[in-house]
């Protein structure tokens, strides 16, 4: 029973993220012909969402909330700090390995997962469960330290 | 000075610990120890009262986060090495199996 699985937020703590909140996308627990440890594939926040207050208008609200900037890594699982939110983006659909490998692509993978990001910010009221809501506030509140 | 029922139950956590590093498997060290907690192969923790406590709080929530028992171990990391019959010390140590010894089970009620 692993504690790192798909769809966990995990801190990451090594590299140039550390510090950032990530989501857990895929793991490979016995690591795979290149990577010959155990690690997993996540997407995460490079740059959060700037700070939004009731006062602002709708138009200003978006503007603010455009400036999130996702990043997509391979991280061995030494360099994770697992949490205990989850968070229930289907992420796998989103960050498919293969475009991970060119790089062209890879940024239309980082498009991707900023729609869905945004998405997410900005619906975090529609979202029913007291857990999945929890996990999504915290995913995009910076970890301050 | 240690009370009686203190000391005593510190002789049953030692004489436990023997059993398991004899018939049992543990593991000794945070790098190891976190990495048993990570696959889910740890059965319990035990911690030595003198782990710095930042090191102390993050072994406790990953162990949380694995539904693993932990036991704050009643002595220093010097005590918990040579409780295992090292020459070494240990400030977190880790059981993947506990052998012949009651002490996951028990473990429950101290």
């Amino acid at each position: 029973m692993a504690v790192i699985k798909s769809g966990k937020v995990v801190i990451v703590l090594a590299g140039r993220h550390a510090g950032k909140k990530a989501v857990v996308v895929k793991t490979f627990d016995e690591g795979n012909s290149d990577k010959k440890f155990s690690h997993c594939l996540v997407a995460g926040l490079a740059r959060g969402p700037r700070k939004v207050t009731r006062s602002m208008s709708k138009k200003k609200v978006e503007k603010r909330t455009k400036t999130m900037k996702p990043f997509v890594k391979y991280i061995n699982v030494r360099h994770i700090f697992p949490t205990r939110y989850v968070v229930d983006l289907d992420l796998k659909k989103a960050v498919d390995e293969a475009d991970l490998v060119d790089a062209e692509r890879k940024v239309d993978v980082k498009k991707n997962l900023k729609k869905l990001f945004h998405e997410r910010y900005l619906n975090q009221k529609d979202i029913t469960s007291e857990k999945k809501a929890q996990g999504s506030n915290y995913f995009f509140q910076k970890l301050r330290f | 000075m240690v009370s009686k029922k203190a000391k005593k139950q510190q002789d049953s956590m030692n004489s436990r610990l023997k059993l398991v590093m004899k018939s049992g498997k543990a593991i000794l060290g945070y790098k190891h120890s976190l990495k048993s907690l990570r696959k889910g192969k740890s059965k319990m923790i035990l911690i030595a009262s003198n782990c710095p406590h930042l090191r102390k709080s993050e072994v406790e929530y990953m162990a949380m986060l694995a539904k693993t028992q932990v036991h704050h171990y009643a002595g220093d990391n010097t005590s918990l090495g040579t409780a295992c019959g090292k020459f070494f010390n240990c400030s977190v140590l880790s059981i993947i199996d506990g052998g012949d010894s009651d002490i996951l089970t028990s473990g429950t009620k101290e």
